[in-house]
């Protein structure tokens, strides 16, 4: 069987192991715009369980990893062994330094979720009709978040809302499932299949 | 090099959140950070082990980002207290990233998590090397990038041996970014070419093929 590699994993080889010289610059991008969000209060957006929507074919988007959201420590020699409070399942969307209500093109989209371990799908629709935008299923990345295991949850990996996001109103989906799911069977998941799932607008603007 | 304790005006840039402050120091660890959570670290008093977690580049990001995610809250910045070396500071919080990782993951580390806790601030970074690929895609790499023309192993070098950012590496060759992503992807390109070429195939990557539509 023939070995595939990735992008990422030849950035690797030149770098003679670790995470490649792309990938870090990545990672600060991230940490940096994590920094920033941290100072005016973010707007967030709880989720509400809801149904599916339907439509064409896909587009892809640009991934990026986010800051997870355990909360920082104080100190690095914190106390262990605690057990986080049972949380129940839900999930939030968060635009990093701006709003749900406007969020500019070229924004980090992040997906929060909590008491629930599963891997996370996700995708837009136009609200007017259009072409969707998937941001994770198994045809791409489906990130495995564990939101049990840790306090309050984690996200693995966010969206930066590329070109392929025409300014307008969207309806964006997320399913948390036991395991990664492509895009036409998430399209077809009963709404009881899925380990936690939401719904939420997005406004996106011009930056 | 004791980066924040010798220089006082960055460490002040540092507390504040200023992005390049924390930029300088981000490209100044993000390595040595690297190693220790590829590679582990002993709890010598319990004769115990924390496994490294990487053979996966993209779970050794994801640490790697959670690391710096803590490390540069607002609270971590500001109980640094700028006396010590960043250093030991910086790879305690890597520690705790790794048990944490270990205990989401079903890892069985045998120790009281105080204990533990307590123990690894003894524990040097670790600079030991697991073998990063396989014996044969060892040997192509290599050879690759001994056979880089000037341009190209600038380029490596810059990036991916002395791990300075694009604007770094970009300011040292005097080239603009645009023209060092462009070398990047001829590097890249080439490599992938050479691991074809080997029989190490990437034919049926998408990403790679993209990658090389890209590079015309």
């Amino acid at each position: 069987m023939k070995h595939t590699r990735t992008t990422e994993e030849i950035d690797s080889l030149l770098g003679r192991g670790g995470i490649g010289a792309a990938r870090r610059d990545t990672i600060l991008e991230s940490v940096l715009a994590r920094v920033r969000a941290e100072a005016p209060a973010r707007s967030r957006w709880r989720w509400s369980l809801a149904g599916l929507g339907a439509a064409a074919a896909a587009a892809a988007a640009l991934f990026l990893l986010v800051p997870r959201f355990s909360p920082p420590a104080s100190s690095p020699f914190r106390a262990k062994g605690t057990v986080a409070p049972a949380t129940k399942p839900s999930a939030e969307i968060e635009c990093l330094g701006a709003t749900l209500d406007a969020c500019p093109t070229g924004s980090l989209l992040v997906v929060r979720v909590a008491g629930v371990r599963g891997y996370v799908s996700a995708w837009a629709e136009p609200a007017g009709g259009g072409e969707r935008i998937w941001y994770f299923s198994a045809d791409t990345s489906s990130p495995l978040v564990d939101a049990v295991s840790t306090s309050p949850a984690v996200a693995t990996r966010a969206v930066k809302l590329g070109p392929e996001h025409a300014a307008g109103a969207y309806v964006v989906e997320v399913r948390v499932t036991d395991k990664p799911i492509a895009r036409d069977e998430l399209l077809r998941l009963p709404e009881d299949a899925a380990l936690a799932k939401g719904r939420a607008r997005l406004t996106v603007t011009l930056p | 090099m004791p980066l924040l304790r010798t220089d006082r005006p960055l460490l002040d840039r540092f507390r504040a959140g200023a992005p390049e402050a924390l930029g300088t120091v981000y490209w100044e660890y993000v390595r040595k950070v690297e190693r220790l959570l590829s590679a582990g670290f002993e709890v010598r008093s319990r004769g115990t082990r924390v496994d490294g977690a990487c053979r996966q580049p993209g779970d050794l990001a994801d640490l790697v980002q959670e690391v710096f995610v803590r490390a540069f809250s607002e609270k971590s910045r500001r109980a640094y207290d700028g006396m010590r070396d960043y250093g030991p500071y910086l790879y305690a919080i890597a520690r705790n990233v790794l048990i944490d990782w270990a205990r989401v993951r079903g890892r069985e580390i045998p120790s009281p998590w105080t204990e533990l806790d307590a123990a690894i601030e003894m524990t040097p970074v670790s600079e030991d090397a697991a073998p990063w690929a396989d014996p044969l895609t060892l040997r192509v790499v290599e050879e690759y990038l001994g056979a880089l023309p000037e341009d190209l192993r600038e380029v490596h070098r810059l990036r991916h041996e002395q791990g300075l950012s694009q604007e770094q590496a970009a300011m040292r060759l005097g080239v603009g970014r645009q023209t060092l992503r462009t070398l990047e992807r001829r590097l890249r390109e080439g490599l992938a070419a050479a691991l074809d070429a080997a029989g190490i195939g990437t034919d049926d990557q998408p990403e790679l093929a993209r990658v090389r539509r890209e590079g015309g």
